[in-house]
């Protein structure tokens, strides 16, 4: 063993983990080595060296300056994660509640334009209008149009005969028409009454061959605005078409557009008048005291949940204007004779589904 | 002590959680507890005080950043140590190389000078007592340091200097306890052969 070996071994030696041969063999070696031994005695002291060497201390604030690194890192981690991550959690309700409200409005728009678009249909159930053509009630009907909407639809309609088929007779302002006529001229329309009913008798047969219920004052209606059409654009072709079953085959565009849109107007009307008005009822009643019949029709309305929509003062009558649902109908009318004497203008309408308005006119007794 | 020690690693696992849940303050206790320690090492390492405070500041946040990585079986402490050295080593790297650029050049000066030790003759006659002489023993014995290869340096700074245990050693360099001790045994022999120089003669 020369002294490289022996040095190379020193370390191990000092740790005490050589065999004891090993060590046998070191110690003399050592001991008649000075230099060996002066590298054993340099070891010790490097390793004291090492010891000894001073600890540096971190610099002022060395903790802050790493945590500061650390808070921005957790900073822009967080930054990423609400750039890339949160938002989804948001985004995405919010793209969804975006979406939805936009799909609500499309709905919205298309059920609003609706009623024009499908105006067609509608008039097919009108264009019974040529199964009556009462002169009788053409003048006095015709100022009683007040609508701005009917009188444009009326302009065309003078020009292309077809088209004034089509675009006549208007039955979801007609109903409002009639609330609007009711109340504006009570006069005319309390004369007009008598005469129109005539025509209206067929029309519950019609709303029977037709299926969808017919509101026999939209009908009235129709018929009216159709007869102005007709008789100002002087259509000969529709005089002779009197009946409705006759004017199917000879009038090919009217029976094209009746077939195809028979069901449609009803569906149609009911879709597009939210409170699917199925018919409109008018009825007159004598009563005793006029604030009392009042309470006494809004007792028997609240009983069968419903209401008095609208009152109108009419020199000293009262209209009371009432939306019910159709099967609730009856039994109001019942109870309406302990209110009064009841005159029923228009015809009860055999109507089972949907809603009915029942215009109610008081009077006094006096 | 042993139940001192286990202390500190539960309390630290349970800021190590608190990290992971996006507690960043959960880290400072953790920097107060190890830099002056990670300080040491590092400085031990690269032989700069201002590049090991940047080394260390850097492998704390790197730390920081792949807290999610560190294994709940390792000791922080341990984990925090390779990192250390990792940061430290590859900063030398980097370092050489870039001195090796300079060296190149004809005009710059000549830093490279300054590295290499010239181990003078140590006599214990000398005083250590008087600090600007312990000073410059220590610079001595850094630049010993210094010029053992990065391998050797690292075991020597954690056994002889930091005081770990051949199994911790083992654990943060991921070694065998055979390999650690074999090169810290070269290591400890070549220091002391840096320090006082042999004799080649005397053999």
């Amino acid at each position: 063993m020369n002294c490289r070996d022996i040095q190379d071994l020193l370390p191990a030696f000092r740790e005490d983990i050589l065999s004891p041969e090993e060590k046998r063999r070191i110690t003399s070696h050592l001991s008649s080595c000075p230099f060996c031994s002066r590298s054993l005695a340099d070891l010790k002291k490097a390793a004291d060296l090492l010891k000894d060497l001073e600890e540096v201390e971190p610099p002022p604030f060395f903790e802050q300056r790493i945590m500061v690194q650390v808070q921005e890192e957790a900073l822009r981690e967080k930054g990423f994660l609400r750039k890339w991550f949160l938002p989804i959690h948001i985004k995405i309700p919010l793209q969804a509640m975006a979406t939805v409200l936009i799909a609500v409005l499309a709905v919205y728009l298309y059920q609003k334009s609706e009623p024009e678009m499908k105006q067609i249909p509608p008039f097919s159930a009108p264009s019974s209008e040529s199964t009556q053509s009462p002169p009788v009630t053409e003048a006095g009907k015709r100022p009683s149009a007040p609508s701005s909407v009917i009188s444009q639809k009326e302009e065309p309609a003078e020009r292309q005969p077809q088209d004034a088929q089509r675009f006549a007779p208007v039955p979801p302002q007609a109903g409002s028409f009639r609330v609007d006529g009711t109340g504006k001229l009570p006069g005319p329309k309390e004369e007009e009454r008598p005469s129109t009913e005539k025509p209206g008798l067929p029309v519950p047969v019609l709303s029977e061959q037709e299926g969808p219920p017919v509101s026999l004052q939209l009908l009235e209606k129709s018929q009216e605005k159709v007869k102005k059409a007709k008789t100002r654009k002087t259509d000969e072709a529709s005089g002779p078409e009197r009946k409705w079953k006759g004017s199917l085959p000879d009038n090919g565009i009217g029976a094209e557009e009746f077939g195809g849109s028979r069901s449609a107007p009803a569906s149609s009307r009911l879709k597009g008048a939210p409170l699917m008005i199925r018919a409109v009822l008018e009825l007159t009643i004598q009563v005793r005291e006029m604030t009392v019949a009042i309470r006494e029709i809004d007792e028997v309305l609240s009983r069968l949940g419903a209401r008095i929509m609208e009152k109108m003062d009419r020199e000293g009558r009262v209209i009371l204007k009432v939306e019910l649902a159709a099967p609730t109908v009856p039994p109001f009318l019942d109870s309406l004779k302990g209110v009064g004497k009841v005159f029923f203008e228009t015809k009860s309408p055999e109507v089972q589904e949907g809603r009915v308005i029942l215009m109610i006119h008081l009077f006094p007794q006096s | 002590m042993d139940a001192e020690k286990r202390e500190i690693e539960e309390d630290d696992v349970s800021f190590v959680a608190r990290c992971r849940k996006g507690e960043a303050e959960a880290f400072a206790p953790l920097v107060r507890r190890y830099q002056k320690k990670m300080l040491n090492l590092a400085f031990r390492m690269i032989g700069d005080y201002d590049e090991a405070c940047d080394v260390v500041q850097e492998a704390f946040l790197s730390a920081y950043k792949s807290i999610g990585k560190f294994r709940e079986e390792a000791r922080f402490s341990t984990w925090l140590t390779s990192i250390v050295l990792n940061q430290s080593k590859s900063h030398l790297k980097r370092k050489t190389a870039h001195q090796r650029y300079e060296v190149a050049s004809l005009d710059g000066p000549d830093k490279s000078g300054n590295r290499t030790v010239v181990p003078a003759p140590f006599s214990q006659e000398e005083s250590v007592i008087e600090r600007m002489e312990r000073r410059e023993l220590e610079a001595r014995v850094q630049k010993g340091l210094s010029s053992l290869d990065s391998e050797q340096r690292e075991v020597l700074i954690l056994r002889d200097i930091q005081g770990f245990s051949y199994e911790a050693i083992g654990l943060t360099l991921k070694l065998p306890m055979g390999t650690v001790r074999s090169r810290l045994f070269r290591a400890r022999n070549a220091l002391k052969d840096i320090l006082f120089k042999v004799n080649e003669e005397l053999q």
